[in-house]
């Protein structure tokens, strides 16, 4: 029993594990040069030998991601808030974030330079653009499943307002919260590196494009490794929290 | 003594046809310390008379007065027909809310339910979560939890709908014993014939909707009362008349 669990987890392991050796294998039989398609060994040994670098731009996007994504939380989970005491700022506001998420961001970044520069803050604000609207949209979801009957009982006890949203409402939307931010998480690091992208100094984005202008596929692999490593990371850290938060859903999903 | 008087409730705007006639001229007493079941078709409109009692719904029509005042909703002790507990809140948590609202301390709370919860056959869960207990013991933890409001008439719809037979008279049982201890007002909503006869002082019977009193039995057995009681010819006699008028 316990055994065929722990090799259940192993599974994905494995098959990362046989994709790459799958992609080595192709490389090395069809002769592949490293501006086509570099062979996994070949971006590890790039990732040892620009360690330093990497790790200062890395600092760079990953200092981007995460201040945008906790900025993002505090916004989305207010706007969400405010949404749902006011069914009119809703009904207002909701076609318009609708239509925001339509707007390609990658159309709107170089106007965020424009008008702030290629400081850390464009980049910031574009993780925001990018994180903003899944968390307030599940927030909202999240406080409209409240359940009134709930809602009632506490007030038949002569609970007030704030007493009522701080023990039903919040914990009532703590689980889509959570499913807003962690959607979030693996949006953020995409967003800064678009951010970066469009003019920077520093970051995994300006060493991207500095990696394709000069044809260095290792190169440009190699950071895209860390890209999914880190997003992966922030992932991994959403979903911690949303165990040490919610314990009782722990619960739940091993009944 | 409670007495509802003419209680009406109509919806409107409700559905295509305009409007829902729920309840027509309800009359009802209840003395200090009795034991009344309101037993009637389902959808005749019985939860809707405790949402009422409450304010959590608007009365169209009617008084209800306590000892000759007008009735408060803190009166009540509401327990519905879902047990209502936060998946988010421990068992003892659960249970406390109503101490926690009357500005009871959390170690106070918690020392006043570990008291207690033996009486309940809670003792060894308070720290349970809500999703670790069987149906029967979260109905036992949303009762723990209407006895500690303040409201003296306690109001309890369908409380063992959920359980099974076996446990159901046994829990019935417990009740009586639990109210022996602490003698209140009590209100019943049941689809039982038996659980209403067996508990009660008096049995009101519903109409279809919408609901008006169709008749109403005193029940003058001697308390404690035991399970033999149910085979007793004059029980059946009761139960044959009362499930004469629910048809
Ligand atoms: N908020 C509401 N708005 C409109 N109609 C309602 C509302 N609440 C209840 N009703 C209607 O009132 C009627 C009576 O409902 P109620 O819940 O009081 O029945 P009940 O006797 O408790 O039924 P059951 O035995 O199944 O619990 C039903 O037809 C229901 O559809
Ligand atoms: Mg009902």
């Amino acid at each position: 029993m316990k055994k065929s669990q722990n090799i259940g987890k192993l599974t994905p392991a494995f098959a990362v594990l046989l994709f790459l050796i799958f992609w080595e294998c192709l490389c090395r039989i069809l002769k592949l040069q490293n501006y086509v398609l570099p062979a996994p060994s070949r971006i590890f040994t790039v990732l040892w030998e620009k360690r330093v670098l990497l790790t200062m731009h890395t600092s760079y996007t990953l200092y981007e991601a995460v201040i945008g994504l906790f900025l993002s939380c505090v916004f989305g989970v207010l706007a969400a808030l405010v949404m749902y005491r006011f069914r009119m700022v809703e009904r207002a506001l909701s076609p318009l974030i609708v239509i925001s998420q339509t707007v390609p961001i990658i159309a709107l970044a170089p106007l965020v330079m424009v008008w702030f520069g290629i400081g850390i803050g464009p980049k910031i604000g574009i993780v925001v653009l990018v994180c903003f609207f899944p968390i307030a949209v599940s927030t909202l979801s999240g406080f409209k499943s409240t359940d009134p009957a709930m809602i009632h009982l506490l007030r038949t006890m002569g609970a007030k307002s704030g007493r009522i949203f701080i023990d039903v409402s919040l914990p009532s939307a703590a689980p889509q919260i959570f499913t807003g931010v962690r959607m979030a998480a693996t949006y953020s690091v995409m967003g800064a590196v678009i951010g970066e992208w469009l003019g920077a100094k520093s970051g995994l984005g300006i060493f991207m494009t500095r990696a394709i202008s000069s044809h260095r596929a290792d190169m440009l692999f190699a950071s895209v490794f860390i890209v999914v490593l880190i997003s992966l990371i922030l992932y991994g850290i959403t979903v911690t929290m949303e165990q040490i938060f919610l314990p009782w859903k722990k619960i739940k999903s091993s009944i | 003594m409670l007495l509802i008087d003419g209680l009406c409730k109509t919806y409107e705007n409700y559905g295509n046809s305009g409007r829902l006639e729920v309840l027509d001229h309800i009359d009802m007493k209840a003395e200090t310390g009795e034991f009344v079941s309101i037993i009637g078709p389902s959808g005749c409109g019985k939860s809707t008379i405790f949402n009422l009692l409450c304010g959590i719904e608007e009365k169209s029509e009617g008084i209800v007065t306590i000892d000759g005042c007008p009735a408060k909703p803190a009166s009540f002790s509401y327990m519905q027909q879902r047990d209502l507990l936060m998946d988010w809140k421990r068992i003892w948590e659960n249970i406390s809310l109503p101490l926690k609202l009357r500005g009871v301390s959390k170690k106070d709370a918690k020392k006043i339910i570990e008291k207690q919860s033996e009486l309940y056959g809670l003792s060894g869960f308070e720290n349970a979560w809500p999703i670790e207990l069987s149906g029967g013991m979260r109905q036992r933890a949303a009762f723990f939890r209407t006895m500690l409001s303040e409201g003296n008439i306690m109001l309890l719809d369908e409380p063992f709908a959920s359980i099974d037979a076996l446990n159901r008279e046994r829990l019935q049982e417990w009740l009586m014993d639990v109210l022996s201890r602490e003698k209140r007002t009590v209100l019943l909503v049941t689809h039982s014939v038996d659980e209403a006869i067996f508990l009660s002082d008096r049995v009101y019977v519903l109409t279809e909707r919408p609901a008006k009193v169709k008749c109403c039995f005193d029940i003058s057995f001697d308390r404690p009362r035991k399970r033999e009681l149910l085979t007793a010819p004059e029980f059946n006699e009761l139960k044959a008349a009362l499930l004469s008028n629910l048809t």
